[in-house]
């Protein structure tokens, strides 16, 4: 069963009203019986006095001027008296019985009171072995105090389904917030994203902030996703675009030289096109979403050297010279596949954008808690805002250097999910410009 | 015909130039957007074909400016955009027609044509002078029936003198209309192109105003258009 707010309120108000009813009644009960005790006690004494300053020595006092006719008097208590003489019963109210109610002896006590089997019993000693006891039963007081105390708790407990009608109107008006919330939130489908309205309940301030700021970050998603899916296909149409032109003018061209330069710039066309397909489906399969498995490692000088071997092409062909010098072994957390394709992207761009014949280096060691990949290079650098720019997908740092500006997005995209970072080093006087990356060691 | 290419996909922009040199167009090309508006102060262009992501200056910004500047030159935008907003907006800002790519180089082509032809408030695009009749579409010389093959430039310098026959167009103004930026110009290759159609076509079809530049002779019995 589904926990409800809505009954357990109803259920521990109703334990609550109905345990405190039971509480004051209880306390009442008692507080009032104490308080009558002692009352009626003290008037049992009196008429005991009473009684013993009427009765002089060898006179017998007259029944009737105590005698209380029966049912005079609502509260009429059950009263008796004896007046013993010499251990002789000389007088007794009706239904007083034959015996001493106590015992008549404790000439040094002149004054008993006891409570025995719910009475309450007092005797005097008067000179001459005379004694006047009284006494009085309990259940008067009793019923007295029962009538007292149900007066106090009777409507109070009538009130109760009225307090729980009312109750429960309560706690559907104030669960009316966050049914409306649900509603709202229902309301919503993937072409309705906009933020919930704030209201102005305290208790759901979180809540719903807690479900824009996630609305939010769907928004960003899917707006990141709309952007990439944009760029992707503008940036195919273009590739498209170009393969088209160069294989038309490849055939309708009829000078020998713009045949020739038409097939050359198909060529690169087709590679740039079959390099850009390749970097999105990497892009595409580098899920965000996709928690990687961190406990994946791989050996950094390892990956450095199959690295260096894919670019050494590269290299040659611009006419750079590259110096590596990687500590071995480098246990790095990133996968094998992932670091290659960071290292290679970031050697690849060196590459590029280098002036020809420059002096490339790629460095490795570990920096305390981190390994630290150091690549070098003679271009230019990047300034901050360059690097903004770059890390955007088909962004490139120059027009006239071949790429689909989707490097940079694949390397951020991978140093998000295994946690690594990247910085680059302008050019100084001593020292070239350089890319730095780094993974925590494994 | 001079053509201004806004393009900074180094490929792309090699291809259009080599399509569009081949039909006979003088192609300039800039790869920045901020430099379109100083390029159309300088020269005389015929159309201009304006790609919308350019490094620089936006190309639809680059158009505004130009805009805002008094040029009227026909303006082509080709872009990869292809949302309908994309289009409006270009062509609300001044383009005067939209090509997404990948488009066929032959709608280019035709689209060049179409607005080259509103450019000269020609309906058509067939020039008749004596027996010789001029696709200027096609930049087809035929004479008597017969296709004349000329050389580009001869070709070019044809066409633009009889986009409007009778009118007088400076040296300057061929020069430019014939050669890019990034040709080498002869200072005598004008009237070596001039000699060579008179020889081909007869003497008496270009007329040379001393001092100014060349003109199409207006055949008796024809109109000279405006």
């Amino acid at each position: 069963m589904m926990f409800s707010i809505r009954r357990f309120l109803m259920l521990t108000l109703l334990a609550v009203i109905l345990g405190g009813g039971l509480l004051l009644g209880w306390g009442t009960y008692r507080t009032l019986y104490h308080e009558l005790d002692e009352q009626y006690d003290a008037e049992l004494v009196q008429s005991g006095r009473l009684i013993a300053s009427f009765w002089s020595d060898g006179e017998v006092p007259d029944p009737a001027a105590v005698a209380l006719a029966p049912e005079e008097h609502r509260y009429q208590r059950y009263f008796i008296y004896q007046l013993w003489q010499h251990g002789r019963l000389v007088l007794g109210s009706a239904g007083a019985p034959e015996k001493p109610l106590i015992a008549l002896t404790g000439e040094n006590q002149r004054r008993v009171f006891i409570e025995h089997n719910g009475w309450h019993v007092y005797g005097i000693a008067l000179p001459g072995e005379r004694w006047v006891v009284v006494a009085e039963s309990d259940a008067a007081r009793h019923s007295l105090v029962r009538n007292m105390a149900g007066t106090v708790l009777a409507p109070y407990l009538l009130s109760v389904p009225l307090v729980l009608i009312l109750v429960a109107l309560a706690i559907r008006w104030g669960l009316g917030p966050l049914a409306r919330l649900a509603r709202a939130v229902t309301a919503r489908d993937e072409d309705n994203l906009t933020p919930l309205r704030h209201r102005r309940v305290r208790e759901l301030a979180p809540l719903t902030q807690a479900i824009n700021a996630l609305l939010a970050r769907l928004v960003a998603t899917l707006e990141r996703e709309k952007r990439f899916t944009a760029d992707a296909a503008h940036e195919l149409r273009t590739l498209l675009m170009a393969l088209r032109l160069h294989a038309d003018n490849a055939v309708e061209l009829s000078d020998p030289e713009d045949v020739a330069a038409s097939m050359s710039q198909l060529r690169r066309a087709i590679d740039r096109a079959s390099r850009t397909v390749e970097q999105l489906m990497v892009l595409s399969r580098l899920d965000p979403h996709g928690a990687p498995r961190t406990d994946e490692r791989c050996d950094g000088a390892e990956v450095a050297g199959e690295v260096l071997a894919t670019v050494a092409l590269l290299v040659t062909r611009h006419g750079h010279e590259i110096t590596s010098a990687v500590d071995a072994p480098l246990p790095v957390s990133v996968p094998a596949e992932m670091l290659q394709m960071v290292l290679r992207n970031l050697l690849d761009n060196a590459c590029r954008y280098s002036p020809p014949a420059s002096r490339l280096a790629l460095s490795g060691h570990r920096d305390g808690d981190w390994v630290v990949f150091v690549i070098a290079d003679g271009g230019p650098g990047l300034t901050p805002a360059q690097q903004q720019r770059l890390s955007e997908r088909f962004s490139r740092g120059r027009h006239d250097v071949p790429g689909a500006g989707l490097g940079l997005s694949i390397v951020q995209r991978i140093l998000d999910l295994y946690h690594g970072r990247l910085s680059f080093q302008l050019p100084a006087p001593d020292r070239p410009a350089a890319a730095e990356v780094r993974f925590p060691v494994a | 015909m001079r053509i201004l290419l806004v393009e900074d996909d180094a490929s792309l922009a090699d291809g259009l130039r080599r399509a569009l040199r081949h039909d006979g167009y003088t192609v300039d090309h800039l790869e920045r957007g901020d430099l379109v508006l100083p390029a159309l102060r300088d020269g005389h262009f015929d159309a201009v074909l304006l790609d919308l992501g350019l490094p620089g200056l936006d190309g639809l910004a680059a158009l505004r400016q130009a805009r805002r500047h008094q040029h009227e030159v026909p303006v082509i935008i080709i872009s990869a955009r292809d949302q309908l907003d994309d289009r409006v907006i270009g062509l609300d800002s001044g383009a005067d027609d939209y090509l997404i790519k990948p488009f066929p180089m032959e709608e280019l082509r035709a689209r060049l044509r179409a607005c080259l032809r509103r450019q000269s408030e020609r309906v058509r695009s067939v020039l008749e002078v004596g027996d010789m009749v001029l696709d200027l579409d096609r930049m087809a010389l035929t004479r008597g029936g017969e296709l004349l093959a000329l050389p580009r430039r001869e070709m070019a310098l044809l066409v633009e003198l009889a986009g409007h026959p009778g009118r007088v167009f400076t040296r300057a103004y061929l020069e430019q209309a014939l050669y890019g930026w990034s040709d080498e110009v002869e200072s005598n290759a004008l009237e070596v192109h001039v000699h060579h159609l008179r020889r081909k076509l007869g003497s008496g079809v270009i007329r040379t105003v001393r001092g100014v530049g060349y003109c199409l002779a207006v055949p008796d019995g024809q109109d000279a258009t405006p």
